[in-house]
């Protein structure tokens, strides 16, 4: 019989019976409670991300059409500038509405008190020892105002035509050059600027 | 063989999760199942490993048991299964030149010598792991050498061949120790 050896240990171990270790159940409870947290804390993890964003995109969004209305809450504005460069140089210069946040208006404003107010006002048609700088972002573009910023003589110079023509304007008194003031720096103020010809005309 | 409602009432509630039920099922088929990881094991604290494993095995799938056939084999085959996969993880080994001479003339030393079975299953414990698995799969748990090439990503002959090795030796060990009883 071919089988037979295997019929016979199939035999004497069906009577086999030995006790496992006494620690296994606590061991398989452990295991099991864990698997069944695991399997509850996922999806909650999950519930709890989603309600986290949703609310703080609604949190954003209530602050920001919150203030949209009320320009009278004024560090918070309607400029975005972005530059178009060819190699160091500016070559285009586009703003949007947005908002200017807290910080940077108030960079611009220091940088502007410091540096600008002792000649110029934001306040409409205020002449000063310079021209008054309401309204300058939408008449004049950007590239051309930080370079007159950083160095007017070197336009009246190269026979920039708004140069001479404001050169004549202003009795032959120059701008004195602020070459010191970083590309970040004219942004700042002249994003200042812009928002406060928005408050003014609101 | 049917289970009775006692049996039916206890597998719901372990698979409602359960814990009180949980363990007076685990009371219930442990021992037949600690026989059954002992003999896939090297050592007793192995064993014990398979046997928390299995059983863990066994309240993630008890709902997908269709009451066809005792529950007893059901419950064994989900043992084996994960125990395979533990192995696997082992690489076991089906080295053809495995002596197992030393085997057959193996002194079994048993604890408790008066069981038979002891001494047996010590003997299958001794063989390498890659014999030990096949070995039990066909004799003990009836497989065919076809379905142990696929559980065991081997091929047909060399589950074959693993048998005959493996049954050689522990035939001629087993006899030994009954003759000298």
């Amino acid at each position: 019989m071919g089988n037979s050896f295997e019929e016979e240990i199939q035999e004497v171990l069906s009577g086999f019976n030995r006790k496992p270790d006494s620690s296994n159940w606590l061991k398989i409870k452990q295991k099991l409670t864990i698997k069944k947290l695991g399997a509850i804390v996922n999806p909650f993890l999950i519930i709890m991300i989603t309600l986290f964003i949703v609310i703080v995109t609604g949190w954003i969004l209530q602050q920001k059409i919150g203030e949209a209305p009320h320009p009278e809450k004024r560090h918070i504005f309607i400029i975005s500038t972005s530059y178009a460069y060819e190699g160091d140089e500016i070559i285009a210069v586009t703003t949007d509405t947005v908002y200017l946040d807290d910080e940077l208006y108030q960079k611009g404003q220091k940088l502007f008190d410091r540096h600008c107010a002792p000649c110029h006002s934001v306040e409409l048609d205020k002449k000063s020892t310079g021209p008054s700088l309401s309204g300058i972002t939408t008449k004049r573009d950007r590239k051309w105002l930080y370079e007159f910023t950083q160095n007017s003589q070197k336009m009246i110079v190269e026979k920039d035509s708004i140069a001479l023509e404001l050169w004549n304007e202003w009795a032959f008194s120059v701008m004195p050059p602020f070459q010191n003031l970083s590309k970040e720096e004219l942004q700042a103020i002249y994003d200042y600027i812009q928002a406060e010809t928005y408050v003014e005309k609101n | 063989m049917n289970i009775t409602d006692n049996e039916r009432q206890l597998i719901k509630k372990c698979i409602r999760q359960n814990s009180k039920a949980q363990f007076l099922f685990y009371e219930k088929y442990k021992t037949p199942l600690f026989g059954l990881c002992l003999r896939y094991a090297k050592s007793e604290a192995e064993a014990n490993d398979f046997l928390q494993e299995g059983f863990i095995n066994i309240f993630q799938s008890l709902s997908q048991y269709k009451e066809e056939g005792p529950i007893l084999n059901w419950l064994k085959r989900v043992v084996i299964n994960r125990i395979l996969s533990l192995l696997r993880k082992k690489q076991l080994k089906f080295d053809k030149n495995i002596d197992l001479k030393e085997l057959q003339n193996a002194q079994v030393v048993v604890n408790n010598s008066s069981e038979l079975a002891e001494e047996l299953i010590e003997l299958i414990q001794q063989l390498p792991s890659g014999y030990q698995t096949v070995f039990n799969l066909y004799a003990i748990e009836g497989y065919s050498h076809k379905e142990i090439a696929a559980l065991l990503n081997i091929s047909e002959s060399t589950s074959r061949s693993q048998y005959f090795r493996a049954r050689k030796a522990i035939k001629t060990a087993f006899q030994n120790h009954k003759s000298m009883k």
